[in-house]
């Protein structure tokens, strides 16, 4: 699934599973900023994203024992980082929001900027995905972000590839649309859509 | 801003779909030839292209931040249990003594996020309380020697050292059963007393007058430290940055060896840092220090083996 990061990964996950440290280490070293990437961009921020990941990495070391390669371990572990990134987003939407929440939303006017450049905005990316129901939103990040395939995804949020192919269409679709419509004005912190 | 409210179960756009397969290089050569010919299709197209390129560029993860997950990890895996128990230890208030709040919650470099993950530590206690306890643990023996360094001479001293040793980690006040029950269990050899150095000694930083720990082998008790040597190894594992203070405390020792903060503690109402000295190749410390904060002004030394 990650190119070289498979290589000898099955021997790394069992002397981790054994109980080697270093094992233990340079698995999630290998790991670690692919799941970053996917915790940073769930939660869109980077306070958030070090919590979810935190906890990713710690829900892996506990549960590798249970892990029993059927899947290899890429797989596993972004399933255990997008539900820790969703259990984040879940506790976020319990926690009060600032009383400046829409102070660093731009305004639209009539100079407002195309799709095209709106999407160079890491703030309306950050917001426009936060926007995003979290069924959407994981494929999206799945497939743009670590570049997995259909099938991959698939694996990692078990729904079927069909689910995965559609859902990744009209998240993109979404996005396009909330950043071409000037959703910049509200999204700033808005707290995401809770899952259906 | 449009409703993002998409049904799960809606059918798409069956355009959104085409397009989504041409940029994913899933569709047909007929579907690729078709949204070629439409300007309007090419432009939504060159839309999602530019959206995927954003999203892929992701802020790249902070040193930090990868360090401390990966610390709390790691420390997790060695310490998961013991810790989760004294974790229900401490939970259930079992001989915890009340600890003032911690007047730093400096860095920790031991399995401790943000300072946003501290303001929210009561929704993981498992995980980050649980890394804490080792780091509680280590301040708790460091400190511990140090109220036995004065008990024989200045019992009330060495109760306020004791009683004001306050980990600032992830748990903010919490303080361990061992931390109090080390202040009995810990006895001195004769001869192991030194001088009670205090922060504004002006001798403090000569090793000469630095204050002389009792032996960790020696104290008594010492099964209630025994997290340390585990937490010690988790922190050179991963090879945590070393403070200003921690860099101060190799001075006077041989080249080739390495500090690796283990924690802050207040001692005396002192802020300092608790530093573990590590020959490189060595399989353990052989020095443990606490250093004042500010001006690194060595407060107590731990032979260690």
């Amino acid at each position: 699934m990650d190119g070289d990061v498979d290589i000898d990964e099955p021997a790394l996950v069992a002397a981790a599973q054994a109980g080697d440290r270093r094992a233990l280490d340079q698995l999630l070293r290998r790991h670690q900023p692919q799941l970053w990437k996917i915790c940073r961009r769930l939660t869109g921020n980077d306070a958030d994203a070090g919590d979810a990941l935190q906890d990713a990495l710690i829900a892996l070391v506990r549960g590798l024992p249970r892990f029993d390669g059927r899947a290899s371990f890429a797989t596993w572990a972004y399933r255990v980082t997008t539900n820790a990134c969703l259990d984040e987003l879940r506790r976020r939407r319990r926690r009060p929001i600032a009383d400046d929440a829409h102070a660093t939303a731009p305004d639209r006017r009539d100079d407002r900027p195309d799709v095209a450049s709106a999407v160079t905005d890491r703030l309306s990316i950050d917001a426009a995905l936060a926007a995003l129901p979290a069924e959407f939103q994981a494929p999206v990040v799945l497939r743009d972000v670590l570049g997995l395939d259909y099938g991959e995804i698939a694996a990692v949020l078990e729904i079927p590839a069909g689910t995965v192919k559609s859902r990744i269409a009209r998240g993109r679709a979404a996005l396009a649309r909330t950043l071409d419509e000037g959703g910049n004005r509200d999204t700033g912190r808005r707290r995401p859509t809770p899952r259906s | 801003m449009s409703d993002t409210r998409l049904p799960p179960q809606d059918p798409g756009d069956p355009v959104d779909e085409l397009l989504s397969a041409v940029l994913d290089g899933m569709a047909s050569a007929d579907e690729e030839a078709r949204v070629a010919a439409d300007p309007q299709l090419r432009a939504r197209l060159g839309t999602l292209r530019a959206l995927r390129q954003s999203l892929a560029d992701v802020p790249a993860l902070p040193d930090e931040v990868g360090r401390t997950t990966l610390a709390a990890a790691l420390v997790a895996a060695a310490n998961g249990e013991a810790e989760d128990r004294e974790v229900l230890e401490v939970e259930d208030g079992a001989s915890a003594p009340a600890a003032p709040a911690p007047a730093r919650t400096g860095a920790v470099p031991i399995g401790v996020a943000t300072g946003r993950r501290r303001e929210r530590r009561d929704r993981r206690p498992g995980a980050l309380v649980g890394v804490a306890a080792a780091v509680v643990l280590v301040l708790a023996g460091l400190v511990a020697g140090l109220a036995a360094l004065g008990g024989d001479d200045d019992n009330d001293a060495a109760s306020g050292a004791l009683g004001q040793a306050s980990a600032s980690t992830a748990a903010g006040g919490a303080t361990t059963a061992a931390a109090g029950g080390s202040e009995d269990a810990i006895a001195l050899r004769e001869g192991d007393v030194g001088a009670a150095t205090a922060p504004s000694d002006a001798g403090a930083a000569d090793p000469s007058t630095r204050a002389a720990l009792p032996h960790l082998g020696d104290v008594q008790g010492r099964a209630q430290l025994s997290p340390l040597p585990d937490a010690w190894r988790d922190a050179r594992a991963l090879d945590v940055p070393a403070t200003a203070c921690s860099q101060e405390a190799l001075a006077g020792h041989p080249p080739g060896t390495t500090a690796v903060d283990l924690g802050t503690l207040t001692l005396a109402g002192t802020p300092a840092v608790a530093v573990a000295v590590v020959p490189v190749g060595a399989d353990a410390p052989s020095t443990a220090l606490v250093l004042a904060e500010q001006g690194c002004e060595v407060l107590a030394e731990v032979p260690w083996d």
